[in-house]
């Protein structure tokens, strides 16, 4: 069984959803549940599993599905995908199981099950078509949840999340196509594999355009300014539940991409390209936060914060070496964490009161003390408090580009202590001060549900940030690897000078043998 | 002895005529089931000749060269079939419920099914256009049988005015190429292209010039394509399916026939224009598409995006020759699956008028099933992963960038990016609007059938699995239509 694990945790949601449209409707709930925690449970026995001292691919399958034009289905993970993979899980039992009462809970939860189907998949696969293809089926299910559960301009927002991420993948598609003609061209063979492509020397210029056709792609997914208008017209609309996976899950498959694909397959381009990129994440940082401020509705607050923070993840990923893409790795999964959860927490108080304006409350650390600490918790994580679990990724990405660049460091640094006012200003609309409407005095403080979900993301924000060793020893390894491949494949002298050499030790030589 | 297609041939031509002497005395019903019977029964009949590779001539002591039956054409010809008898299955409400079909009109669907099988085996210029006027006529009657509505009437006469004013066009063609190489057929027009310079072939190039005109007139490429909006809205839904779907790939055959084994050597006269084509086609038919209300319409408009992207494949061919044209032959059937999914399942709304965006939504609640086969079968004409709409374009883009045509590439995946837009309209109306659809549909169980059959085949041949290696899945039918191009 451990040898199609992974094939396991991709199908068994599917086939849940399938076997879901029988189910009674009112023990739907139950059902997507225990489907869930089957899965979380099957992906921390993939964690379990998971030998963290090697760094390359482990649990590969491959099988082939199109053999004449080299399209295969090839899974494996290594350290960065598989904490990623527990989170999709992970994220996705605890929004099924806060899931407050929506009109056809059926739909709703057959969706999310297919839609944690093509998370696990994309994070899983090793074929490029293969993650082309569970890359844009993600964008089906969020699209019917935005589309069919969302507030008053859903059609819009959804539609427009839909154009503005399939315009990326088109241009990405077609820069895998070239990049298989090339690999044609260069071995008399078609193939897609991502571990072939990696092995695969290109001269500097068409790197320069590749990269580029990969990034739009990515960028629009992540979103890197100036791309990121769909983000907020997404979460604005999307229910809390969409909110929840859009943040934490969906917008990962940007950045994980750019680790998986962009900085092994093009180094040099990378290395070319990475000061106008490490620009636009800092204006990601310094601009999203400010708009962040202005913001009166509190899900678009931290709507833009988590815009905000994908950059930092950026520029860690591009400060092209080991601290800069271990933290941003490590960033992707806090960040799932927080923003998850403080989307989950502005669903609580939209379901009591129905509104997200910050101005129709005020003195709710009164009236609901056990929300307003958990809210204060991570509102602190977001921020980067250190003892948290945002703050280990964030210092290591900050960490790593400063190596690169003392001066765009030192300005992303100032912009997050700046991003830090916006946070604490709504906390302080929303929780201190008199309860001014009549409306608020008796809210009921958060309930059982909505505790079983929050309080594990409690838990791990505190624990990963006192103690992040367990998920940052294995990343370390398999970024080690990618860095280390960087490196061999470089071209040009800058590239080579750029990116660390970390060939030292004999270990990680023979490591790479076996990769 | 007659071999297995010829005996086809003749057998659907006897029962054609045989329910023209017995039209007055049959009902409909019966006229249905013996269409019915006849395609199926051929269908099946023909699938003993898949395999091998072959190419034989038919009965070469009457018709010399002129016609030809091989692995190529054979594809061709299932489809046509196949295609034909899925047509009537889902349409068979359409059909009895719509007082203008009568027993002749079932006669000119086997008449025009009958023109496209020997149209995909000619191997003659003039067998080619008789074959082509054989459907071509059938199909004219058939956009107006409904001689009450205005539309109909005037989709009638523009079609059989501006078709027979093209096929004039293929004639001049024809006779041009005719005065300079003294022959017609494909294989001596072939020799006598490749053993002769430039300057001595100017007549063959403008007949072929003239003849691509017209081929181009019947798959609605560019400049060719104003008419197709109107007639194809004009036909009732059934004969819009056959045009759109079945009668566009038999001219995609007789195209590639051509082009392959005559004027490739010419290719480099051709190409430009075939670019050129392509990329107006598909500029033309999105900016169509994105305008309109009516679904139909916007079908039909959206055909015409196709024939922009099998342009694309085209033109690839005239590159690299054969290796692309396998992609065309894959698009075609992803093609052709999708559309007449599509368009079986408008065509099973019982709806007095035109089914419009407005109209469909909420559909998705009065009618979960269609509205999911709808879904799956817009997710494949627009390019979606895990479709064979996906992988149809796939090897397009693909081919295209292997013959360094990577600005049709690109343009290509603008185009499929805008055909998003409207293919995603229809399923935003059908599943996120509120109001209550009115439609109703259709409850015939073998519609319901055949569509989901369809929809089944446009997911598993989009998926690609040779898992089960039992059953044929997208690997050998790739395998399939680079073998089919080799028996040309």
């Amino acid at each position: 069984m451990l040898d199609h694990i992974l094939s396991i945790l991709i199908f068994f949601p599917l086939l849940a959803a399938m076997l879901g449209f029988v189910v009674n409707k009112d023990s739907i709930r139950a059902y997507g549940i225990t489907v869930t925690t089957v899965e979380f449970i099957l992906s921390l026995w993939l964690w379990y599993a998971y030998d963290s001292s090697v760094s390359g691919m482990q649990f590969m399958e491959n099988i082939e599905l199109i053999p004449a034009f080299g399209i295969a289905y090839i899974l494996g993970i290594d350290g960065i995908s598989l904490f990623i993979i527990v989170l999709s899980t992970f994220i996705t039992m605890i929004g099924i199981a806060s899931l407050t009462d929506t009109k056809r809970v059926k739909n709703m939860i057959i969706t999310l099950l297919v839609l944690e189907m093509t998370m696990v998949g994309v994070f899983a696969s090793l074929d490029a078509i293969l993650f082309y293809v569970f890359w844009e089926l993600s964008l089906v299910p969020m699209l019917y949840i935005i589309g069919a559960w969302g507030g008053p301009l859903r059609i819009y927002a959804s539609v427009k999340f839909f154009l503005y991420t399939f315009a990326g993948s088109l241009v990405m598609l077609v820069g895998m196509l070239f990049m298989a003609y090339f690999y044609y061209q260069a071995t008399g063979e078609w193939s897609f594999s991502l571990l072939e492509w990696y092995r695969l020397i290109l001269p500097e210029s068409f790197q320069y355009w590749l990269f580029a056709a990969f990034f739009v792609g990515f960028a629009i997914k992540v979103p890197m300014f100036p791309f990121h208008t769909w983000l907020p017209y997404a979460h604005g609309q999307a229910p809390t539940i969409g909110s929840v996976i859009l943040a934490a899950v969906l917008l990962k498959m940007g950045t994980y991409a750019f680790v998986r694909f962009s900085l092994p397959l093009f180094p040099d381009a990378a290395v070319f390209f990475m000061m106008p990129i490490a620009i636009i994440a800092v204006i990601m940082i310094i601009y999203t936060a400010m708009v962040a401020y202005a913001q009166e509705d509190i899900k678009q607050v931290v709507a833009y914060s988590s815009v905000s923070h994908m950059g930092v993840i950026i520029l860690g990923t591009f400060a092209l070496n080991v601290e800069g893409i271990s933290g941003s790795v490590f960033l992707m999964i806090a960040h799932g964490v927080v923003s998850g959860a403080l989307f989950l927490l502005v669903g609580v108080i939209y379901d009591r009161r129905h509104t997200k304006l910050m101005s129709e409350f005020g003195g709710l650390a009164s009236v609901m003390p056990r929300y307003a600490t958990i809210f204060g918790i991570m509102m602190m994580a977001s921020v980067g408090l250190p003892l948290t679990i945002n703050f280990v990724g964030e210092f290591l990405s900050l960490l790593g580009f400063y190596q690169q660049s003392h001066m765009i460091t030192l300005l992303a640094g100032v912009a997050i202590i700046v991003g830090a006012i916006y946070m604490l200003s709504s906390y302080k609309k929303a929780f201190f001060g008199e309860v001014t409407k009549e409306e608020n005095k008796n809210l009921p403080d958060v309930n059982k549900r909505e505790l079983v979900a929050l309080i594990p993301l409690v838990i791990i924000t505190i624990w990963l940030g006192v103690y992040p060793k367990p998920i940052l020893e294995p990343i370390n390894n398999s970024v080690e690897s990618i860095v280390q491949l960087m490196h061999d494949k470089a071209v040009t002298p800058e590239a080579k000078s750029a990116i660390p050499n970390l060939i030292k030790d004999d270990k990680l030589s023979s490591n790479m043998e076996a990769h | 002895m007659l071999n297995n297609i010829e005996i086809v041939l003749l057998f659907i031509l006897a029962i054609s005529i045989s329910l023209v002497v017995f039209s007055t005395k049959l009902s409909l019903q019966k006229a249905y089931n013996i269409s019915l019977i006849t395609l199926s029964a051929s269908f099946v009949f023909l699938l003993q000749d898949l395999g091998e590779i072959f190419s034989t001539l038919i009965q070469k002591d009457i018709f010399n060269s002129m016609l030809i039956y091989d692995s190529f054409s054979l594809l061709f010809i299932l489809i046509f079939l196949l295609s034909s008898a899925f047509l009537l299955l889902i349409s068979k409400e359409y059909i009895f419920d719509h007082k203008y079909f009568k027993v002749e009109s079932l006669i000119f669907i086997l008449f025009s099914v009958w023109g496209m099988i020997l149209l995909s085996m000619s191997n003659d210029l003039i067998v080619a256009f008789i074959a082509l006027e054989i459907a071509s006529m059938s199909i004219y009657v058939l956009v107006g049988i409904n001689k009450h509505k205005l539309k109909s009437s005037e989709a009638f006469f523009k079609y059989l005015v501006l078709g027979s004013f093209m096929g004039a066009f293929y004639l001049l063609g024809l006779t041009l190429v005719f005065i300079q190489s003294g022959t017609t057929s494909f294989i001596d027009l072939a020799k006598y292209i490749s053993t002769h310079e430039i300057e001595q072939l100017y007549l063959v190039i403008v007949g072929g010039l003239l003849i691509m005109a017209t081929l181009m007139f019947k798959i609605s490429a560019f400049p060719f394509y104003a008419w197709s909006l109107d007639i194809y809205d004009g036909a009732p839904l059934p004969i819009t399916s056959l045009m759109a779907g079945i009668f566009k790939i038999s001219i995609f055959s007789v195209i590639l026939r051509l082009f392959l084994s005559d004027y490739i050597s010419l290719k480099d006269l051709y190409d430009p224009l075939i670019i050129l084509a392509s990329i107006f086609t598909m500029l033309a038919g999105s900016f169509l598409a994105i305008s309109q209300d009516s679904i139909k319409r916007m079908l039909a408009a959206s055909s015409i995006v196709h024939s922009g992207y099998l342009l694309i494949a085209l033109s690839s061919i005239a590159t690299i020759g054969d290796s692309a044209s396998y992609s065309l032959v894959f698009y075609l059937i992803a093609y052709f699956l999708s559309s007449l999914g599509s368009l079986g399942v408008l065509s099973m709304i019982n709806s007095k008028d035109d089914v419009t965006y407005e109209s469909l939504k909420g559909f998705a609640s009065t009618n979960p099933f269609l509205a999911l086969m709808m879904s799956i079968f817009m997710l494949s004409l627009a390019g979606f992963p895990s479709s064979i709409g996906f992988l149809g374009k796939f090897y397009i883009f693909s081919s295209a960038i292997e013959s360094s045509l990577t600005p049709l590439a690109i343009l290509g995946a603008l185009t499929a990016f805008i055909s998003i837009y409207y293919y995603f309209k229809v399923i935003a109306s059908m599943y996120f609007h509120k109001n209550i659809s009115v439609l109703l549909t259709y409850s015939n169980i073998k519609s319901y059938i055949i569509i989901f059959i369809i929809s089944f085949l446009v997911l598993y041949l989009g998926i690609g699995s040779s898992y089960f290696t039992y059953l044929p899945g997208t690997n050998d039918l790739t395998e399939f239509s680079k073998s089919i191009i080799n028996s040309l």
